[in-house]
């Protein structure tokens, strides 16, 4: 893989960036009312003088729609996003202590997918049509139909309430990876299973689709054992749909972590996200779903990446 | 055009899969129980009897009471209601917008065409739930917001399906043929294009009204959806969370349901899709 | 397979990457608390809600402050002070040698000019400014002697003012370098200071190493010093879980105000607690300057609709009374009248009035705003006053939209309970120029109470104050709160919360 490359898959993402950045300015827009009085919101009345004039100020409230959008797109990408109404504090400066959790959050609800649902389809394929199967399959639409802030509640009344074997809610000593990581384990489980059942039923498809194919056929006719077989040739042939999936579910997990946060009070951007939207302040919502679009922009670009690694079919000149 | 034969066969074809058929039969149950709410249920579900509170489920009240006394299985029967409404209006007010920016994306072409794909892959960039959060946020709670926010979410995964039927339809001969005898292009949309994408969109929503339910019970559940006291079961399971330890069936029951109803759902829309269309493949 | 678990992984090491230093290892005494909210600021003349006060209270002092029972003040950053007979010129002698924490240098007089003075910036929109203003000149007579005068007596000066939010001194070297950071990088002189705050999560409190000490007689049983050196504030939203976690001994010690963590400790064998009724009640504020609560039959009305007995009992669990919780000026604080009228539960009377006043289900649903920690409450309510026929709309918010609709407001009725110590303070909010249209019908006398410096005469005015409040009904009392703590046994002290949800760390101790 060359640099070439990379830049060059990176620019196709820009219009997207762009768009994404358009739709947040247009968002706040959305709503009846002056801007002003939108990002202020209940906090009229109580906003110092100084404030409201840099807000009108920093958002240029009193120019036009299109001097606004400039001004607004110059100043976000030299990272200014406005102050946060509860407290002053710059948005930038709120949201970075935030950024941490959330992506630990999504990395291991990925991880706990990929670990159980990959071997779990291919196990369900190797014994197709045994108990195996039918209960690996029965789980995956279980959980496909479970929503996550439930599973959560479940996961912590057992495992936090009735055999107290992990911590319940919260994220832990900042900076102690061993107590972070315990507080990590229920929230990743639950963000996680929901991508384990859709990876669980792919990896089965794919991996009946490879075993009927004539290589993996002639491969055991030679006599190798049936599971070196699958393993060799049959799983890294199903990896492509597998990581298709997960592109795709990584985003839905970021944007997962918005109930689980809130769920497990995970000092994340989730839980921020939902925290600025009940307390109206908008200048961090608008920061937050900024954060939010980008990051799902880049998950993109690495399952991008990602599937040109694995395929050689993907051209890297 | 599906001719009668052609119907029963996709009947058949549906009736084949025993999940599909289950699935439709809790759906049918959900429906009637909606339909019927006040027949239902013994008490009115908002409705508050201080002295009757916390009760367990069995005894006088089959799924126990909360803490305001108020009767669960009342509330959860008219929760379907809630459930319903607003998975139904919303996955509406998608598949109509997602049509028309579909259809005129793939009927007109070229720049419109292409300035509307790009838009609505900019919002499925992001994922229905999170865009529904963001489009709250800005409106405020309420019913009626929910079903817009939940509604624009699902605008682009309809347009994109239509524009892709519709350029599948437009160049056959049948359309080629009204063109010629002078339709106006409003007529060949009604008349050729809306009745041939039915398949597609009813596929599309079988497989999103299980997410539109699923980000309305979310959205309660984070308590940005519908207001209290309406019995919402996304709602109940965050009241029922407090007292989660000494009451734990206040919040699981609730959340029961909506697996129930999601799970039939799902199992009934993968009945419908494999039955109309094996290529059509959902996506979130 | 191979090189895709290789990205992975090597994404996994990415996000852990991010990981800031490690906290240091603590040694001493700490102390682990649970907390259900985060500060908003802890700036003093800015703090409007329960959660920042009672951390102020440990990070800073003021001239004088409250007295453990919270009924009158002694003197704390003063050594002593000397009011005048016509209740006018307060001077105050300060008390030598005080730090500011973390080097922000000594304590003099100018210190006390500049945080009063500040208090009236309007910059800064001090809710207290009114109060402060009261204040003519502060005369700096030496470094450690300051003079206030005041344009006109004020009987409550000293718990109102000086002993409360706005009295607190601040470092000015301080706020001039965090600028409006300062709420969260808050320097007082107090026993404790900030030494890590993690947003949303945990705030970590040091002892202040040269702190003056404070001689109260818990001070003294403790050595006359803080014994705990280190207090973890961990904040936990949900109550239940705090209460869990003290079970399970993961906590020490944490202020309970939910009925269903009420619930769970009271079980709780290993779980001491205290309960202490509050200065104060919870009530509806209504917006009574606007149709239909201009008629005091509709607000009689929905006080008869409400079946206080049993929403204690039920929706609070027992956590609360409903003895003198019908006048305005609580048991226990100066002036408190207890034989103002009451209108208790009567279903029959509460719909009579109800149909008399021409409200109904059909006219304007009644907004209640309503935090989202007061759900039950307000549902309740709504229930009580549906029965009673009329029509109501729960409007549930965040707590900086509540706070912001309650100094403007905009409600039709608002749960709220805020506890104070001193009589004035109760009055305050029901005068003309505090809630726009919530009531404002006695300044007159309320002006008189404050002026008035004869004790005998002031009760006698209060008497007349409560018993006009009480018939017209401005807020419509439900219930008087208990203060609850609950505590590991492992805790000592003065662990007792027995005025304002406040704590005094350096009044406690803790064997882990």
């Amino acid at each position: 893989m060359n640099a070439a490359y990379l830049v060059r898959r990176f620019l196709v993402f820009v219009p997207t960036i762009t768009g994404a950045v358009t739709l947040v300015f247009i968002v706040i827009r959305l709503a009846p009312g002056s801007p002003i009085d939108i990002i202020l919101g209940d906090f009229k009345d109580v906003t110092p003088r100084e404030t409201v004039a840099r807000i009108v100020a920093s958002y240029g409230l009193d120019q036009p729609l299109h001097v606004q959008y400039a001004r607004y797109v110059e100043r976000a990408l030299r990272g200014d996003l406005g102050f946060s109404l509860m407290n002053d504090r710059p948005v930038l400066q709120v949201l970075a202590p935030h950024l941490r959790p959330t992506l630990m959050l999504a990395f291991a609800g990925l991880l706990v997918a990929v670990a159980i649902g990959v071997p779990a389809g291919v196990a369900a394929a190797l014994r197709r049509n045994t108990g195996t199967d039918y209960g690996v399959m029965t789980f995956a639409v279980l959980w496909l139909s479970a929503p996550s802030f439930w599973l959560s509640i479940l996961l912590v009344y057992v495992f936090g309430y009735l055999v107290p074997v992990l911590p319940m809610f919260g994220g832990g000593t900042t900076g102690d990876l061993p107590s972070e990581l315990r507080y990590l384990v229920l929230p990743a489980i639950a963000i996680g299973s929901r991508s384990a059942a859709l990876l669980a039923r792919m990896s089965r498809s794919s991996t009946l689709e490879i075993m009927a194919q004539d290589f993996v056929r002639t491969a055991r006719a030679k006599g190798l054992a049936g599971r070196v077989v699958v393993y060799k040739h049959a799983l890294r042939n199903a990896a492509m749909p597998i990581v298709t999936v997960i592109g795709l579910d990584l985003a839905y997990l970021v944007g997962g972590t918005v109930v689980i946060e809130t769920v497990f009070a995970r000092p994340g951007l989730g839980k921020t996200l939902i925290d600025a939207i009940n307390n109206r302040d908008y200048p961090v919502v608008q920061g937050c779903i900024l954060v939010f679009a980008l990051g799902i922009i880049v998950v993109n670009f690495l399952t991008d990446v990602a599937y040109a690694l694995l395929d050689p079919r993907v051209r890297f000149d | 055009m599906a001719t009668t034969t052609h119907r029963v066969r996709l009947l058949r074809k549906f009736l084949r899969r025993r999940s599909a058929v289950i699935g439709a039969a809790i759906v049918g149950l959900v429906l009637v129980t909606a339909a019927f709410a006040p027949l239902l249920s013994r008490r009115d579900p908002i409705e508050q009897d201080l002295a009757l509170r916390m009760r367990g489920p069995g005894g006088g009240f089959v799924l126990g009471t909360d803490d305001l006394g108020r009767d669960q299985l009342s509330r959860i029967i008219w929760g379907s209601r809630i459930t319903l409404l607003v998975a139904a209006a919303s996955i509406a007010f998608g598949a109509v917008g997602g049509s028309i920016v579909g259809v005129a994306a793939g009927y007109a072409g070229g720049r419109l065409d292409n300035t509307l794909m790009r838009a609505m892959d900019i919002m499925m960039a992001f994922p229905t739930l999170l865009l529904a959060v963001t489009l709250v946020a800005v409106l405020g709670p309420g019913v009626a917001n929910l079903v817009l926010a939940i509604g624009v979410a699902n605008v682009p995964q309809f347009g994109r399906i239509v524009r892709g039927e519709v350029l599948r339809i437009k160049p056959m001969e049948f359309v080629d043929g009204a063109r010629a005898l002078g339709a106006s292009p409003i007529r060949i949309v009604l008349r050729h294009l809306l009745p041939n994408l039915c398949a597609a969109l009813i596929v599309m929503i079988s497989l999103r009204v299980s997410v539109a339910i699923l980000s309305e019970a979310s959205l309660s559940f984070l308590g940005l959806g519908v207001p209290p006291p309406a019995p919402s079961w996304g709602s109940m399971v965050a009241e029922g969370q407090k007292h989660l330890f000494l009451a734990p069936w206040l919040s699981i029951l609730p959340g029961l349901a909506i697996m129930l109803i999601v799970l039939a759902l799902n199992l009934l829309g993968d009945g419908v899709r494999d039955a109309l269309d094996p290529s059509l493949r959902g996506d979130r | 397979m191979r090189k895709f678990s290789l990205v992975i992984v090597a994404l996994l090491v990415a996000a852990l990457a991010f990981a800031p230093a490690p906290a240091p290892a603590q040694a001493g005494k700490t102390l682990r608390m649970g907390y259900t909210a985060d500060f908003v600021t802890l700036d003093p003349p800015r703090i409007t809600t329960m959660p920042d006060y009672p951390i102020a209270m440990n990070i800073f002092s003021g001239l004088v402050r409250y007295k453990q029972d919270g009924l009158g003040v002694e003197p704390d950053l003063a050594q002593r002070y000397d009011v005048s007979k016509d209740g006018l010129v307060y001077t105050f002698w300060l008390r030598r040698g005080v730090k500011f924490h973390k080097g922000f240098g000594d304590f003099t007089a100018r210190d006390v000019k500049y945080s009063f003075e500040r208090v009236l910036d309007p910059a800064l929109r001090s809710p207290y400014a009114p109060q402060m203003k009261l204040i003519k000149s502060i005369d700096i007579i030496n470094d450690y002697q300051v003079r206030l005068v005041l344009s006109e007596p004020y009987a409550d000066f000293l718990p109102a003012v000086l002993a409360f939010r706005p009295g607190y001194i601040v470092s000015q070297k301080a706020v001039e370098q965090f600028g409006n950071q300062f709420g969260s990088n808050p320097i007082g002189t107090g026993p404790y200071m900030v030494e890590r705050y993690v947003p949303r999560q945990e705030i970590v409190f040091a002892q202040f190493g040269e702190y003056f000490g404070r001689f109260r007689a818990g001070a003294r049983r403790m050595g006359g010093k803080a014994q705990i050196d280190r207090v973890l504030l961990r904040i936990i939203p949900q109550e239940t879980v705090v209460a869990l976690a003290l079970a399970r001994g993961e906590l020490d010690y944490a202020p309970i105000r939910t009925a269903a963590a009420f619930k769970l400790i009271r079980n709780e064998a290993s779980i001491g607690h205290t309960a202490t009724p509050v200065l104060g009640r919870r009530s509806l504020w209504g917006m009574n300057g606007r149709a239909p609560l201009t008629d005091v039959r509709l607000r009689r009305a929905l006080s008869h609709a409400i079946n206080h007995k049993e929403f204690v009992d039920a929706v609070e669990e027992g956590m609360g009374t409903t003895e003198g919780m019908w006048s305005e000026i609580p048991p226990g604080v100066f002036g408190h009248a207890p034989d103002t009228p009451q209108f208790t539960f009567d279903l029959a009377k509460a719909r009579a009035l109800l149909r008399e006043a021409g409200v109904g289900p059909q006219t304007r649903p009644l907004q209640i705003v309503f935090r989202d920690t007061d759900r039950a409450f307000a549902q309740a309510i709504r229930g009580y006053w549906t029965r009673a026929g009329a029509n109501l709309q729960l409007v549930e918010v965040g707590s900086a939209p509540y706070e912001a609709r309650r100094v403007a407001g905009d409600f039709d009725y608002l749960i709220t309970g805020p506890t104070r110590v001193a009589p004035d303070q109760f009055l305050l909010p029901l005068q003309s120029d505090s809630v726009p249209n919530f009531y404002g019908q006695i300044d007159n006398l309320i002006a008189a109470q404050r002026r008035e410096v004869d004790p005998e005469k002031r009760r006698a005015i209060l008497r007349q104050i409560q018993t006009r409040i009480s018939s017209d009904l401005p807020m419509i009392p439900v219930f008087r709160p208990y203060y609850v703590t609950a505590f590991r046994k492992g805790v000592t002290g003065d662990v007792a919360n027995t005025f304002y949800w406040l704590w005094y760390w350096e009044l406690m101790d803790v064997t882990q």
